[in-house]
C-alpha cells in the first residue's frame, strides 16, 4: 500500500471515529434533554392526576359514599387524557397481581395491551404496537393504584430524523475529508517519490543528481541529508577512481622505472657477452651496469619503506629534533658535497614526538632534492616553535617548480623533469616517501614554489618534553 | 510496478480500512441500539414520586359522626360519658341537640323481621371480609336464631343505630348487639354475651386478623396508620390511628356468675391520644 493511500486511511479513520463519536454523544445528549423534559412534564401531569384522584377519593369518604368503580369511573371520564395520554385505575391488590389492566375500574389502555408495567413509584418506557410509551404508577388512598401513559414516539422519532440527518452529514464528511486528504497526502508524498527516483537514478550511476527539495520540514531535512550523503557518495567515487587511476599511473610508472634501467642493463650485459670491447669500453659498461642496478636497489629500498610504513603502525616518541636534523645533514653530505653545497640549520634544542630514523628520511630526502634543484647552493632550515608545535621548513633557490605541478609531485614516480631526474639519480618516489613520513608524523608538507625563485617545504611536528637536557650545534 | 502479492496486501489494508470507516460510521446506530436497550422495559424509580394526600379523621364521615356524637355525650350527659379528649374538645362549643339511642327493650322498636334479616345479612359480611371467623359468625348466627322473635332497635339522632337481640322478654341485658352508622352501614360496635348452650368457640378472634379486615370493610384502611397502640392496656388487643383518632379494639373472654358465659366484643370509639 503506497504510504499516501496509507496517509488517506489514517486521516479519514481519525476524522471518523472522531466525527461518530462526537455525534453520537451529541444526539443522545440532545435525546435524553428532550426525554428527561417530557419526563418532567409527565410526572407533573401524573401527579396532578394523582392529587385529583385522591381529592375526590376523600371527598367521597368525607360524604360517606363508598369509594368504588360506580363512584369513580365517571370521574376518572372526565379527567380521562386525550389520545397521547392513557390512564387506568384499579385497586392495588389487583395492580400487583400482575393482571392489572383487565380489573381496573377505569381505563382507557388498549384492550391487549402487553406493554411492560412498573411497580410502585417507578416508570418504565416502553414500546406497543409500534408506538413508544411511558408509563407512572403512584400507589393511592384507600388501595388505589393510577397508571399513566405518555406517549414518546414523537421524542424517538425525532431523534431517528436526526440520526438519518447526522448519517447523510456523516457521509459528506467522510467523503470531503477522503478528497482533501488524498490531495494533501498527494503533495505531501511527492517530495518522497522524488527522493525514490533520485535514489534510482543514483543507484544507476547518476551520481551527480541532486534532488534539491527545501520545504523546510523533515522531508527537506532528509532530503538534503540525502544530497550530502550522494556528495559524499560522489566523493568517495571520485577518490576512487583517482586511487585507481594513481595505481595504474603507479604501475605504468613503476614498469617504466624498472624497464629503463633494465634496458641499460641487459644493453650493456648483451656487449659484454657477444662483443670484444676494449677495457675502456668494459670499464664503461661495467660502471654503467652498477650505477642502473644501484637505482635499481635504491628504488626497491624506498618501495620497501613506503610498503612498510602503510602495512606497520607507528610508534611516535619524545625525541631531540636537532640530533635528526644533523643527522640527516650528516647523511646528506656526500650528496651535496661534489657541489660544493651546504645545509644551513640552526640548534633549536626542541623536541618533538617523531621517529627519529623516519624523520631523518624525511630531512635527508628534502636536503637531496633541494641539492638536485640548486646544485652547490646552500639549503637553509627554519624552525617556527609554538606552545605544541614546531614547523620545519626547507628551502632552496633552485629551479622551482611550477604551480600547475604542485599537486601532484608527492605521487610516486611523478617526476617534474624526468630527464634531469634520471641523470641525478632520482626515482620519483623521495617526495611521496617523504609526504607517507609526514602523515604518519600527523602533518602534511606544503610546497611554496615558483620557477626560478626555489622552493620551501614545510611541515608541523608536536613538540615533546624532552626525555634528558641535551644541546646541538649548529650544523653547516 | 509493485507485485502481485504486495499488490494484493494493499487491496486488502484498503478493504480493511473501509471496513472499520463503515464500522466506525455506524458508531451512532449502536449506540442508539444500546441505549434504547438499556432504557426500554426498565423499570425506573421516580424522580420525585407522588406523595400521597395525609388523610385525617375528619375527612372520614364515620369518624365526624363518632366525633359528634361523643361531644354530643360530653354536652348532655357531662363528662361521665365522654373521653378526656373529646371533652376538651367540647368545652367551648355550643350544646349540641342530641337523643341518644335507647337500650333496653322499653326504649326501643322491635322488629323481628328486617332487623332480623339485616343482622343475619350483616354476620354473613363480617364473615366474608375476615372480621369475624366461621366459629364466632356461627355463634352470632345461633344466637340470632334462637332469639329471632326479640330483635329490638333503636336510632339516636346523628344516625347511629342499635339493634339488639335479648335472651328473654324484659330482659336488660342483649345477647347480641350492634351498633351501625345507618347512612353508611358501617359497624360500630358488636357485642356478643351467652351461656355454654350457645356453644364454646374456644378460641377467641385474633385481633391481628380481625381488626384490619374490620378497618378495610370500614374503608378506614386509607388513614395509613393503623397500629397497636405500644404500651397501653389495647396493645395487643387493638389498633390505633394517631391522625384519625380513633381506637379500634377486639376483646373476648369467659365470665363466670351463676352459669359460665362468654362475650366478644368489636367496637370503634374516638380516642384523641393516650
Amino acid at each position: 500500500m503506497r504510504f499516501s493511500a496509507k496517509l488517506v486511511c489514517s486521516m479519514l479513520l481519525v476524522v471518523v471515529a472522531f466525527f461518530a463519536l462526537g455525534g453520537s454523544a451529541l444526539l443522545y445528549g440532545d435525546f435524553t434533554d428532550r426525554l428527561t423534559a417530557s419526563a418532567r412534564q409527565e410526572q407533573g401531569q401524573h401527579g396532578m392526576t394523582c392529587s385529583a384522584v385522591e381529592s375526590e377519593v376523600l371527598s367521597l369518604l368525607r360524604q360517606g359514599d363508598t369509594v368504588d368503580q360506580t363512584a369513580l369511573g365517571p370521574f376518572c371520564s372526565r379527567i380521562g387524557g386525550g389520545r397521547d395520554q392513557l390512564r387506568a385505575l384499579l385497586p392495588t391488590e389487583q395492580a400487583q397481581a400482575g393482571d392489572a389492566l383487565q380489573q381496573s375500574w377505569y381505563s382507557t389502555f388498549p384492550a391487549g395491551w402487553t406493554g411492560t408495567l412498573p411497580g410502585a413509584g417507578q416508570s418504565v418506557v416502553t414500546r406497543w404496537a409500534g408506538r413508544v410509551w411511558r408509563v407512572w404508577r403512584s400507589d393511592l388512598l384507600n388501595g388505589l393504584t393510577l397508571y399513566s401513559a405518555f406517549d414518546l414516539t414523537e421524542v424517538f422519532d425525532a431523534r431517528t430524523r436526526s440520526l438519518r440527518r447526522f448519517l447523510l452529514l456523516e457521509g459528506a464528511v467522510l467523503a470531503g475529508a477522503g478528497l482533501v486528504a488524498a490531495v494533501l497526502s498527494h503533495r505531501l508524498t511527492r517530495p518522497l517519490a522524488l527522493l525514490s527516483r533520485a535514489s534510482r537514478r543514483i543507484a544507476a550511476g547518476d551520481y551527480a543528481l541532486r534532488t534539491g527539495i527545501h520545504t523546510g520540514d523533515e522531508i527537506g531535512e532528509l532530503s538534503e541529508n540525502f544530497d550530502q550523503m550522494a556528495a559524499a557518495v560522489q566523493e568517495k567515487v571520485d577518490a576512487l577512481e583517482l586511487s585507481v587511476r594513481q595505481r595504474e599511473d603507479f604501475m605504468g610508472a613503476f614498469t617504466h622505472e624498472l624497464k629503463t634501467p633494465m634496458t641499460g642493463i641487459l644493453g650493456y650485459a648483451d656487449l659484454l657477452r657477444t662483443m670484444q670491447p676494449d677495457p675502456d669500453e668494459q670499464r664503461e659498461a661495467a660502471g654503467a651496469i652498477f650505477h642502473e642496478a644501484r637505482r635499481l636497489e635504491e628504488l626497491s629500498g624506498k618501495l620497501l619503506r613506503l610498503l612498510r610504513l602503510d602495512e606497520e603502525g607507528l610508534t611516535l616518541a619524545p625525541m631531540p629534533l636537532d640530533a635528526a636534523v644533523a643527522e640527516a645533514v650528516r647523511a646528506a653530505a656526500p650528496a651535496l658535497r661534489p657541489a660544493g653545497g651546504r645545509v644551513l640549520a640552526p640548534a633549536t634544542g626542541l623536541w618533538v614526538q617523531g621517529d627519529p630514523d623516519l624523520l631523518c628520511d624525511l630531512l635527508l630526502n628534502l636536503f637531496t632534492n633541494a641539492a638536485k634543484a640548486d646544485p652547490g647552493g646552500a639549503v637553509t632550515v627554519a624552525f617556527d616553535p609554538g606552545p605544541d608545535t614546531v614547523g620545519v621548513t626547507v628551502r632552496d633557490r633552485g629551479c622551482g617548480i611550477p604551480a600547475d605541478q604542485l599537486d601532484r609531485i608527492t605521487e610516486p614516480f611523478y617526476m617534474v623533469d624526468k630527464s634531469r631526474a634520471r641523470k641525478q639519480g632520482g626515482s620519483g618516489l623521495g617526495l611521496a616517501l617523504c609526504a607517507r613520513i609526514a602523515e604518519a608524523h600527523g602533518t602534511a608538507l606544503t610546497f611554496d614554489s615558483a620557477p626560478g625563485q626555489g622552493t620551501a617545504v614545510r611541515f608541523v611536528l608536536r613538540r615533546a618534553r624532552p626525555a634528558a637536557p641535551e644541546k646541538e650545534e649548529p650544523h653547516a | 510496478m509493485p507485485d502481485p502479492r504486495s499488490r494484493r496486501r494493499s487491496l486488502a489494508l484498503a478493504a480493511g480500512c473501509a471496513a472499520v470507516v463503515a464500522l466506525l460510521a455506524a458508531t451512532p446506530l449502536a449506540w442508539f441500539a444500546l441505549s434504547d436497550a438499556a432504557l426500554l422495559d426498565r423499570p425506573a424509580a421516580m424522580d420525585q414520586p407522588y406523595t400521597s394526600l395525609v388523610p385525617t379523621g375528619e375527612d372520614y364521615y364515620l369518624i365526624r359522626q363518632l366525633k359528634a356524637q361523643n361531644a354530643a355525650f360530653l354536652s348532655v350527659y357531662g363528662s361521665r360519658y365522654a373521653t378526656p379528649a373529646a371533652e376538651g374538645t367540647a368545652a367551648g362549643e355550643d350544646p349540641l341537640l342530641y337523643t341518644a339511642s335507647g337500650q333496653n327493650q322499653g326504649e326501643m322498636i322491635w322488629d323481628a323481621w328486617t332487623m332480623y334479616e339485616y343482622l343475619n345479612t350483616l354476620l354473613d359480611q363480617l364473615y366474608t371480609a375476615g372480621v369475624l371467623d366461621d366459629i364466632w359468625c356461627s355463634v352470632g348466627k345461633t344466637l340470632l336464631e334462637h332469639n329471632g322473635e326479640r330483635v329490638y332497635y333503636s336510632n339516636d339522632s346523628l344516625g347511629f343505630t342499635r339493634i339488639s337481640v335479648f335472651p328473654e322478654e324484659n330482659e336488660y341485658d342483649p345477647c347480641l348487639m350492634v351498633v351501625v352508622e345507618s347512612r353508611t352501614n358501617k359497624l360500630v360496635t358488636l357485642w356478643m354475651d351467652f351461656g355454654t348452650e350457645y356453644g364454646r368457640p374456644g378460641t377467641p378472634p385474633d385481633p391481628a386478623v380481625c381488626l384490619p379486615a374490620w378497618t378495610r370493610i370500614n374503608e378506614l384502611d386509607g388513614l395509613g396508620d393503623w397500629a397497636p397502640p405500644a404500651g397501653t392496656d389495647f396493645e395487643e388487643s387493638g389498633l390505633y390511628s394517631a391522625r384519625g383518632g380513633v381506637l379500634m379494639t377486639c376483646a373476648a373472654g369467659n365470665a363466670w356468675g351463676d352459669t359460665e358465659r362468654t362475650w366478644l366484643c368489636l367496637h370503634l370509639g374516638v380516642r384523641e391520644e393516650f
